[in-house]
């Protein structure tokens, strides 16, 4: 079912080197995500966060996105790659904007702490509501499972046959991500489609894979219940 | 049946599902980054952003229809005023004015002074020659293409560029009469 | 707009079978959609009555949208719309066509009411399920599992108000 957590830990720890070595790239040529509170373009203090927009003009615009990246890929395994790096970059901001905002530049520091704070504060800003579940995987000591009946991002999308397993929730794991890493908690973030019994449409899982060095740094865990 | 009238832009965004336009404003800063570390250059970004808009375009101005109950237009003056107040307002949640018509009433500008896309964006010096709302000019090209308007948008101000508000230019070419899919030249 | 209930052409077609006595939920006997070319993009039957294969449900469709740009061209004023309503002894047809020059129409048991406001909900869902779906390709036949899971909805909706009367 984990089809892609089953690829040798270490491969994957390269791929996500390497996109955020693109990630930095772009943040040297195009300042997303800083906060200009000096300048002359945004002398309103940073919005409380209130503002909104349709969901149709976010779902255009992310289908968009993904019809873009479909013509930039040979494969479904690179077009996950590149919406995980798509939403990484969102996470990342997400993660700085929520710390001035919310927590007074605090940023937490304990894992159940910062897997908490993604289950609720984050999606309750980014989706407008708490994630449905936050779970410790059972097989796993280092895997941690955000549970969503319906991701708001698939909420219009039908995957078709041939692309199988195929989710575009690998753009929410890829906030998940990068939310995570600028946190100081790197973790491999996948999103799988979970069949629910006695539901016509699966649920989306998004599976939290930390790396070691977290997992020693904080080897008291304690079983979570949320 | 009773005609239905169209709707204001204010009652349909208080109508429809919204989402916090953060989410909205850092996926398609996202979506630019991902253009650039593509394309590489700015000129073919702005093309790349421009067609991307066309695209959401010619698939949103259907749910702008349905939505609406707006029927056709009597003029592309009364397109222009729709575009602005009900368009902007019922997917992005922010009013446009229209302004500057020539005299044969065929070109105008949008004028917008919220603009929920450049939330925390600077331009770095490298990005300069960017027109980071691209997105915008092709979304209207390519929703009045497809009720028969062929237009040209293009940006006049810039925030994100110096200037003092979001300007677009949207001028019109040539208006296909509604036609029959059967002609004699074909 | 144009031909209303008085003007309207009843046709007697026998496309499909008075069949509605053995059958009498299915209001609606089936739902087509015909992109700006003519082609059929989407075609479903509701109950056994007037099943057609692919190839009839094929040239229906490319017959409709011919009669429907006559009916616009047989209009003695401009701005006609098409045919919104076609009786027939056997069955209704109402159709919806966008601005954008996409037909929905529906073939129901004669007499249906509230098919307008049927048409207008599908449209909707077309919006929704179909046209912000990046796996949707434009103009090409719709095959979007969230569609028909919401049409079937709506529709079964529409049945459920007809049992009320």
């Amino acid at each position: 079912m984990f089809l892609r957590s089953s690829r040798p830990y270490s491969e994957k720890r390269q791929a996500n080197k390497g996109s955020s070595k693109r990630k930095s790239r772009g943040e040297n040529m195009i300042g997303v995500g800083k906060i200009k509170q000096y300048s002359n373009v945004l002398d309103k203090p940073l919005s409380k966060g209130k503002q909104e927009v349709s969901l149709s003009a976010f779902a255009f615009l992310f289908s968009e996105l993904v019809q873009y990246n479909q013509t930039q890929v040979d494969n479904i395994a690179e077009l996950e790659r590149r919406l995980e790096d798509a939403g990484y970059a969102v996470g990342a901001r997400v993660l700085e904007l929520l710390c001035h905002r919310d927590k007074g530049n605090r940023r937490e520091t304990r894992l159940l702490g910062i897997l908490s704070f993604v289950h609720s504060t984050v999606w309750k800003v980014l989706f407008g509501k708490v994630a449905d579940s936050l779970e410790k995987g059972t097989e796993h000591e280092d895997e941690y499972m955000i549970s969503e009946k319906e991701l708001l991002v698939n909420r219009f999308i039908s995957i078709p046959k041939d692309m199988g397993t195929f989710n575009c929730g690998a753009f929410v794991a890829g906030i998940v991500r990068g939310v995570l890493d600028s946190a100081g908690f790197p973790a491999v973030v996948t999103a799988h489609f979970v069949p629910v019994e006695g539901q016509q449409r699966p649920r989306t899982t998004i599976l939290i894979k930390f790396a070691e060095e977290v997992l020693t740094s904080f080897s008291l865990i304690v079983t979570l219940f949320l | 049946m009773a005609p239905v009238g169209p709707r204001s832009g204010d009652a349909i965004f208080a109508n429809v599902e919204r989402v916090n336009a953060e989410l909205f404003t850092l996926t398609y800063g996202a979506t630019v980054r991902q253009l650039l570390t593509d394309l590489e250059e700015v000129e073919e970004v702005n093309k790349q952003l421009d067609q991307m808009g066309y695209n959401i375009g010619i698939r949103l101005i259907d749910e702008f229809l349905a939505k609406s109950n707006v029927t056709r237009c009597v003029d592309f003056r009364e397109t222009a005023e729709v575009i602005a107040k009900v368009g902007f307002k019922m997917f992005l949640g922010v009013t446009a004015t229209v302004s500057n018509w020539d005299a044969d009433g065929t070109c105008c500008s949008i004028i917008l002074e919220d603009n929920p896309l450049v939330d925390f964006v600077e331009l770095p010096d490298t990005c300069q020659g960017l027109y980071y709302c691209n997105i915008l000019s092709g979304v209207i090209r390519g929703a009045l293409e497809m009720v028969s308007m062929k237009t040209e948008v293009t940006w006049i101000r810039d925030v994100l560029r110096g200037d003092d508000a979001y300007e677009l230019q949207v001028k019109l070419l040539k208006q296909v009469p509604e036609e029959y899919p059967y002609k004699d030249d074909e | 707009m144009c031909m209303s209930h008085q003007d309207s052409i009843a046709l007697k077609l026998s496309l499909i079978d008075s069949e509605k006595k053995r059958f009498p939920m299915a209001a609606i006997y089936s739902l087509y959609i015909i992109n700006k070319s003519g082609g059929l993009i989407f075609y479903k039957d509701y109950g056994s009555a007037g099943r057609m294969d692919t190839n009839d449900s094929l040239r229906v469709a490319s017959l409709w949208h011919s009669m429907h740009v006559i009916s616009q061209q047989l209009s003695p004023t401009t701005g006609c719309s098409g045919i919104e309503l076609l009786e027939a002894d056997t069955f209704d047809l109402h159709c919806f066509q966008s601005l954008t020059g996409t037909k929905f129409f529906v073939v129901c048991e004669p007499g249906t009411q509230h098919m307008e406001s049927l048409l207008k909900d599908i449209y909707e869902l077309y919006t929704d399920y179909v046209l912000k779906n990046p796996f949707y390709e434009m103009e090409m036949p719709i095959r979007c599992e969230l569609f028909d899971i919401n049409l079937s909805q709506a529709v079964q909706k529409d049945r459920v108000a007809m049992l009320g009367r």
